[in-house]
């Protein structure tokens, strides 16, 4: 049950970390339905592992290792994080030796941008997705309305997510 | 953009600057793993900051140029920068070793506060996540608002975003959305035989 548990999480992430283009919040979408799916984390919990690869070093994609440690221990968190980073640092080494021919292709520039069109498409209905589940009350809606004009004044994220937990300790205690 | 910044072989020390040694490469990754908070172009100038104006591994151009190019790959722009420079210089062991030594920091991080926030179980620490919980939905509104800034607006690339939500929305995989949005792309370009873009934008997106 283990090793299974294991396996499906090198296998799901492996995808995530082929498909997630656009950056590093690319592989959000792709996160959460695998995440959600297999009914390994609650929809908090999802934002929670989210929050916490913000208010790390690194990239958000260290959210991995977080679903990895709820689903199976160190060792999933281990399997996860290897599975989510491998795809990238091979396609790295690819485009090192074939980007100026790649960049020759004609029509490359136009798959490029429609797949990062569709991708923000995606974000955004994810962002509706949790953001129905997550907000519950007016109290909800101001957090979220705060963080967002934060993030549009380029407050630094972990800044923000370090304030809204604390605010969160202060206002929204046992909710 | 001058023509030594093409990129011909893999091999390393092919920026043509000083080739550090193995121990130095971890040594500042390892470095940018510990202080690189926020990701996208916080930790890129900052990346910058260390392996052209502080080491000389590679010119402002050189950079800008695998920025450029990270841009066709999936995952998070300032690893895959990392990555990309790591190989060109050390290699295979440049790219593995240069690699966990940008990520452990925050592995070890995340995995603790993975652990710890499930042993407490406070009304504060209740509060505490409620409000991080929340403060990431008004953050990836952001992150949408901060990305459609680097797609190039047109009927087609607002179409295929509105597909995307709906298709998001109504919880189909959005693996196979990917999939499919980037087929419409080779179908555009086969059937208009245009770039999206007039020719004189010739930088990809480079924004995190």
């Amino acid at each position: 049950m283990f090793l299974k548990s294991l396996g499906s999480l090198l296998w799901h992430f492996l995808w995530v970390g082929a498909l997630g283009f656009g950056g590093g919040f690319g592989m959000i979408p792709l996160m959460k339905t695998v995440t959600l799916s297999h009914h390994w984390l609650s929809v908090s919990e999802f934002n929670e592992a989210i929050a916490m690869g913000q208010i790390t070093p690194g990239p958000v994609a260290i959210s991995a290792t977080f679903i990895g440690d709820r689903v199976a221990g160190t060792l999933g968190a281990l399997v996860a994080t290897v599975g989510v980073f491998t795809p990238p640092v091979l396609l790295i080494v690819a485009l090192t030796h074939w980007y100026t021919k790649l960049k020759k292709v004609p029509g490359v520039q136009n798959v490029l941008y429609a797949t990062l069109a569709g991708v923000v498409g995606l974000i955004a209905g994810v962002t509706i997705m949790l953001g129905q589940s997550i907000i519950h009350n007016i109290i909800g809606g101001v957090f979220v309305a705060v963080a967002l004009v934060a993030g549009r004044y380029k407050l630094p994220y972990w800044a923000i997510i370090m304030c809204a937990g604390l605010a969160g300790a202060v206002f929204l205690r046992g909710s | 953009m001058g023509h030594d910044t093409g990129i011909k072989t893999g091999s390393p020390n092919s920026f043509g600057g000083e080739k550090p040694s193995l121990k130095t490469l971890l040594q500042v990754y390892g470095k940018i793993g510990i202080l690189g908070f926020g990701g996208g172009f916080a930790v890129l100038s900052f990346i910058r900051s260390e392996v052209v104006t502080r080491h000389h591994w590679l010119t402002e151009e050189q950079f800008d140029h695998v920025v450029e190019m990270t841009s066709f790959a999936p995952g998070p722009t300032t690893t895959n920068v990392m990555a990309a420079i790591a190989y060109r210089l050390l290699g295979w062991q440049g790219l593995v070793l240069g690699t966990v030594a940008v990520l452990w920091p925050s592995f070890l991080l995340i995995l603790a506060l993975s652990k710890l926030t499930r042993l407490l179980h406070s009304v504060w620490m209740v509060g505490v996540l409620r409000g991080i919980e929340l403060a990431v939905i008004g953050l990836l509104v952001d992150v949408v608002f901060t990305l459609w800034h680097d797609v190039p607006k047109s009927w087609l690339t607002g179409g295929l975003a509105l597909v995307a939500v709906a298709a998001s929305l109504l919880d189909i995989n959005p693996a196979l959305i990917i999939l499919v949005v980037a087929a419409v792309g080779v179908l555009d370009f086969l059937v208009r035989k245009k770039p999206l873009v007039p020719p004189k934008s010739d930088h990809g997106p480079t924004s995190s």
